[in-house]
């Protein structure tokens, strides 16, 4: 009897521990737009924790949370520059209770550069929900560079020679071919992700390299790096002072990322419409959110709505389709 | 500021609380193979949101501490390591427990701990910038030139059978190579399958090598189960080890420590490294290294010391330059962001306290580490009693919970599967465990350094001049393979 008994415990205890980890599938395809949402929205975020896109969803989901009324479970799924997440999102059933975060240069640099390919019409858009803290330029505090015409002139003087920290595939390369492609003669150097490439910046591997804002800003304030242009269309809130590249005579280099929500192809219409008003609310409304994100990112909160998410969807594509055979090399 | 920020923690007994909390279910974690401290913090993150910064993060780094030392238990008394930091640990503590020595291997495994724990700790105090410095130099010349010395000292990990020790690292790197190529992101073995992208995961390749096995030799032996040994009864006296064994190992524990520390202070290689480092450097350098493997304290001592202090290594980083060394403290950067703390270079100026309190914290994790570990000695050891035919099912489960757990997928459950059984074939075939994991994870970590020196190379190839510091590792890496090469082939005439 008593064999018996540890038998059915020890069996219980595996069988419990296997449930506890959930089902992949959800089991109830019940999307009824009226009463969603009644239990707990699952959102997944394509990046590794620490990132821009995972902190501007955490820093959303809290009032969003309390906008939609259910508990958001936030989970990372990171690799392939997003692909390993978008992967799972095209096996997920669209009931409206998942939701995918990536962002626009990503979506459409792993086209363009061949990794992946479908582009972003493989999934239904919700909506952009911030802005990345922008893509910048960044050179060491003591080099002589002051502007990026100073920088241009002497990859010019001796080219080949300076080298720039970059990740090869992504939008960050793709600027660096842009600045190419105007006349910089720089040596591209593969240097890991955004954190690396500044840390190859301080440790002088690298005479200059591009990386987003919230991961140089704590070194332009201790005087160790300087930025010399961002990559975006227009300024940033943080540093008015820093020209963008196209102020600072480099054509065309504009990079715009922009973070957004993906469901499942096919989630009811009714439902995104439900979820992207909720995300405009606290975007134009909530202050604290606000003043929240600029302090991180050096952004105002911003958001798109559904249609107009699709067509930044669809610039951003072209942009990088035009230059997919420099990228695809 | 310093004063002011340490004793928060100690003020505080909620904060308090919340540590021994933290570090309790932290060995939990770590004590389940399959459940790692990344999982633990991962899981608590949303709770500390509701909490001020200081209690939030003192929570987290709990965690991290006991889901590090945790590990020791099963890898002690299952052969399974909890957590890929603990992989050595099982080279000697494993043999301990067999001969009946399970308590002294607990007791040396959770003191060492502490230990190293301590020492990190004090690096962090007083070089944490000096250290961040050091950090900042090293660039992939000097990770190619790391990779390759650790690698070399696979050959001496093997000892004897050199061959087969090659083997293993070349099956090790291999299986890393599968997925998106660094860099260029080409995709490697993937047979078109998209879940492949991503490769094959550490957690699933350390429980197919490690728990599986374990379950599979256990099923083979069940006809004929070999004579458990208990230690009778279970009275530990003090630490349970004598003070004559603590200074035979002071030599043995400064090694460790340091080279545990070095590993953490660099980013993206992690605790299980550290340990095998650390023990292979204490067996060579040991008089009696043929001793190593048969279950002696030296051999968990390097292990448990090295792992440890890779804690307060990895927190340099993150800490003063905002880069994670290893999984969890990736989520640990996320936590601080999501506290408002920049980690950075004015991290000192702008959240001292907070940095002043995580000292404090590491140092109440580790003496709740010391006293939880200790007061629950005696019910892990009675792990040892349960017959294997009810423990490995419950463990077995843990583990596929633990590898769909990292990221949510079936696939990686497969996949620990696969290697499953791939341990039973190369346990057949003599083929140790650890250099697999070794290669897995220096591979990757050669391959794209080695890329970018390439690519520096192409610019100027007389770049390799200003790296002294890579320079001085492939010298010592030549000298000590061929001085080993040479040992081993005198040993073997000497036979003949």
């Amino acid at each position: 009897m008593k064999k018996k008994l540890v038998i059915l415990l020890i069996g219980s205890i595996v069988l419990g521990s296997l449930f506890a980890t959930g089902s992949q599938e959800s089991v109830v395809t019940n999307d009824n737009a009226e009463s969603w949402p009644d239990k707990a929205i699952n959102i997944v975020i394509t990046s590794s924790a620490g990132g821009d896109g995972d902190y501007l969803m955490r820093l959303l989901a809290n009032p969003l949370e309390k906008e939609l009324g259910v508990p958001l479970v936030i989970t990372n799924m990171a690799g392939g520059n997003g692909s390993v997440g978008m992967d799972d999102m095209m096996n997920k059933n669209a009931d409206g209770y998942t939701f995918y975060v990536n962002n626009t240069c990503a979506l459409s640099a792993n086209e363009a550069n061949g990794l992946v390919d479908y582009d972003y019409s493989v999934s239904d858009p919700v909506g952009v929900f911030a802005k990345h803290s922008g893509e910048m330029i960044w050179v060491r505090a003591d080099s002589p560079y002051m502007t990026m015409n100073d920088l241009i002139k002497a990859t010019q003087a001796t080219p080949g020679k300076l080298t720039i920290g970059v990740s090869m595939g992504g939008s960050v390369y793709a600027a660096s071919l842009m600045l190419q492609k105007a006349g910089a003669k720089f040596s591209l150097v593969d240097a890991s992700d955004g954190a690396e490439r500044i840390i190859a910046l301080l440790g002088k591997q690298v005479d200059c390299c591009i990386a987003g804002y919230g991961i140089g800003k704590e070194y332009i304030e201790s005087g160790d790096l300087r930025p010399l242009c961002t990559l975006m269309g227009s300024r940033s809130k943080a540093l008015p002072d820093v020209p963008t590249a196209e102020e600072a005579g480099v054509d065309g280099l504009v990079i715009n990322n922009l973070f957004l929500l993906l469901a499942p192809k096919g989630t009811n219409p009714a439902i995104i419409g439900k979820i992207n008003s909720a995300i405009l609310k606290i975007t134009n409304e909530d202050e604290e959110y606000a003043a929240a994100t600029t302090k991180y990112s050096g952004q105002n909160a911003y958001a798109l709505n559904v249609q107009d998410t699709i067509n930044i969807l669809d610039s951003t594509r072209s942009q990088f389709m035009e230059i997919s055979d420099l990228l695809k090399k | 500021m310093f004063v002011a920020g340490f004793s928060v923690i100690f003020s505080n007994p909620i904060i308090i609380l919340l540590i021994f909390l933290g570090v309790a279910v932290g060995i939990i974690f770590g004590a389940i193979p399959g459940l790692t401290a990344t999982m633990a913090v991962v899981m608590f993150l949303p709770l500390t949101y509701t909490m001020t910064p200081i209690m939030g993060i003192a929570l987290l780094v709990a965690l991290y501490i006991g889901g590090t030392s945790g590990g020791l238990i099963s890898a002690i008394l299952l052969n399974i390591p909890g957590t890929p930091a603990s992989v050595a640990t099982c080279f000697d503590g494993r043999p301990m427990a067999l001969k009946g020595q399970a308590t002294k291997a607990l007791g040396v495994g959770i003191f060492y701990s502490f230990l190293g724990t301590i020492f990190g700790l004090l690096l962090m105090i007083l070089i944490a910038p000096l250290l961040a410095k050091v950090a900042i130099m090293f660039g992939p010349f000097e990770y190619c030139a790391l990779a390759l010395f650790s690698l070399s000292l696979v050959v001496m990990l093997t000892g004897k059978d050199i061959i087969r020790g090659l083997m293993s690292a070349f099956i090790g790197m291999m299986l890393a190579t599968a997925g998106l190529a660094p860099i260029d992101s080409a995709k490697r073995f993937t047979f078109g399958n998209a879940q492949m992208n991503s490769g094959f995961q550490l957690l699933s390749l350390l429980i197919g090598l490690y728990a599986i096995s374990e379950v599979l030799n256990a099923a083979g032996d069940l006809d004929n189960p070999p004579p458990q040994v208990y230690s009778g009864k279970l009275k530990i006296k003090g630490l349970g080890f004598s003070f004559k064994e603590f200074k035979s190992q002071i030599g043995n524990f400064l090694c460790s420590a340091i080279i545990g520390s070095g590993i953490g202070i660099l980013p993206g290689i992690g605790g299980g490294t550290a340990g095998m480092l650390s023990y292979t450097f204490v067996k060579n350098k040991s008089k009696y290294s043929e001793k190593f493997g048969t279950g002696i304290i030296d051999g968990v001592v390097a292990s448990e010391t090295s792992n440890n202090a890779c804690i307060g290594g990895a927190m340099i980083p993150l800490l003063t330059l905002g880069i994670p060394g290893d999984g969890t403290t990736a989520v640990l950067l996320g936590a601080l962001m999501v506290h408002n703390v920049s980690a950075g270079p004015l991290i000192f100026q702008k959240n001292g306290a907070v940095v002043y309190s995580i000292y404090g914290t590491i140092l109440v994790s580790a003496f709740a580490m010391l006293v939880i570990e200790y007061i629950g000695m005696r019910g892990f050891i009675n792990v040892l009693k349960i017959p294997k035919q009810y423990l490995l099912p419950v463990v077995m489960s843990l583990c596929f919970v633990g590898a769909f757990g990292s990221s949510n997928r079936m696939f990686d459950v497969y996949c620990a599967f696969g290697f499953g059984i791939l341990s039973f074939l190369m346990r057949k075939g003599s083929l140790p465990f650890p250099p697999v994991i070794l290669g897995f994870i220096l591979g990757p970590l050669f391959e794209s350094n080695f890329r970018r020196v390439s690519q520096y190379m192409e610019i100027d190839s007389n770049s390799w001049e200003s790296h002294p510091i890579a320079i001085t590792f492939l010298i010592i890496t030549i000298v000590l393979f061929t001085f080993n090469i040479l040992k081993i082939a005198k040993t073997k005439k000497s036979k003949d």
